[in-house]
């Protein structure tokens, strides 16, 4: 699990993640995902290259939406592909973590 | 004719990576479905680790077993844990905002809902969760 972040304008940060968001992929986000929730607002999350999620990987990301939201900012999940996503649909996460599949959507939505 | 594959792991959260890479391997050698990859692939991360980090560390070992037939793949899992039936556990309420998203108990949710059915049995001191994946 490889995790790299883009700032797009306005302050919009885009973090792209590719791999196995398991528990061992959890596991190696999870200390960059909290230093990034100190510092950035609008996050767009990229999973166009993340081949598998379990719920430990989903416990990542809510709770760094969680921290982002308390913190007055925004989190938006983009371009699962369909596993990934029916794994997100499943959990419930998509009604609390809204998914894009169009970038500028994502950057709308981040930026209300 | 069904073919069967076995494989025994250590109860220990380290295992699952290897457990991963079975599946993928078994998913070639039994030509199934991507989307069945994926659903054993999640089904086995989310069965061991519940049965890993709350088995109380009296699961020693985790026997995994898949057989495919022609339009179905039964998959057993047994362990030496703590009785626990997962088929019946409650599956979490789901949260409206992300404040009061809960945190975990989304495992059992998931095999739930990809695997076509599931099954639990205790045989002496053996936890048995069967599941099916329909093929096609």
């Amino acid at each position: 699990m490889d995790m790299a972040i883009a700032a797009l304008a306005d302050g919009v940060s885009k973090v792209t993640l590719t791999g196995r968001l398991d528990i061992q992929g959890a596991e190696k986000i999870d200390l960059p995902f909290s230093v990034l929730q100190g510092s950035h607002r609008k996050v767009i999350v990229d999973l166009a290259q993340v081949s598998f999620m379990a719920s430990m990987g989903i416990r990542t990301i809510v709770l760094s939406a969680k921290s982002i939201k308390s913190k007055g900012g925004h989190m938006v999940l983009l371009k699962p592909n369909p596993d990934v996503e029916q794994v997100l649909v499943t959990s419930g996460i998509d009604t609390i973590i809204p998914i894009f599949h169009d970038l500028d959507a994502a950057i709308a939505a981040v930026s209300a | 004719m069904a073919a069967a594959e076995t494989l025994t792991v250590a109860a220990d959260l380290s295992e699952l990576r290897r457990v991963g890479i079975w599946v993928a391997e078994l998913g070639a050698r039994l030509a199934l479905p991507d989307k069945t990859v994926f659903a054993l692939d999640l089904c086995f991360e989310e069965a061991l680790s519940n049965i890993i980090r709350h088995g109380g560390g009296a699961a020693k070992a985790i026997e995994l077993n898949v057989a495919r037939a022609a339009d179905l793949v039964s998959v057993i899992i047994a362990d030496t844990g703590p009785a626990f039936d997962p088929s019946v556990a409650a599956a979490p309420l789901p949260a409206a905002t992300v404040e009061e998203a809960e945190i975990g108990g989304l495992g059992i949710q998931l095999i739930r809902k990809f695997a076509t059915t599931m099954s639990y049995c205790r045989r002496g001191d053996v936890n048995e969760l069967s599941l099916t994946f329909a093929l096609g």
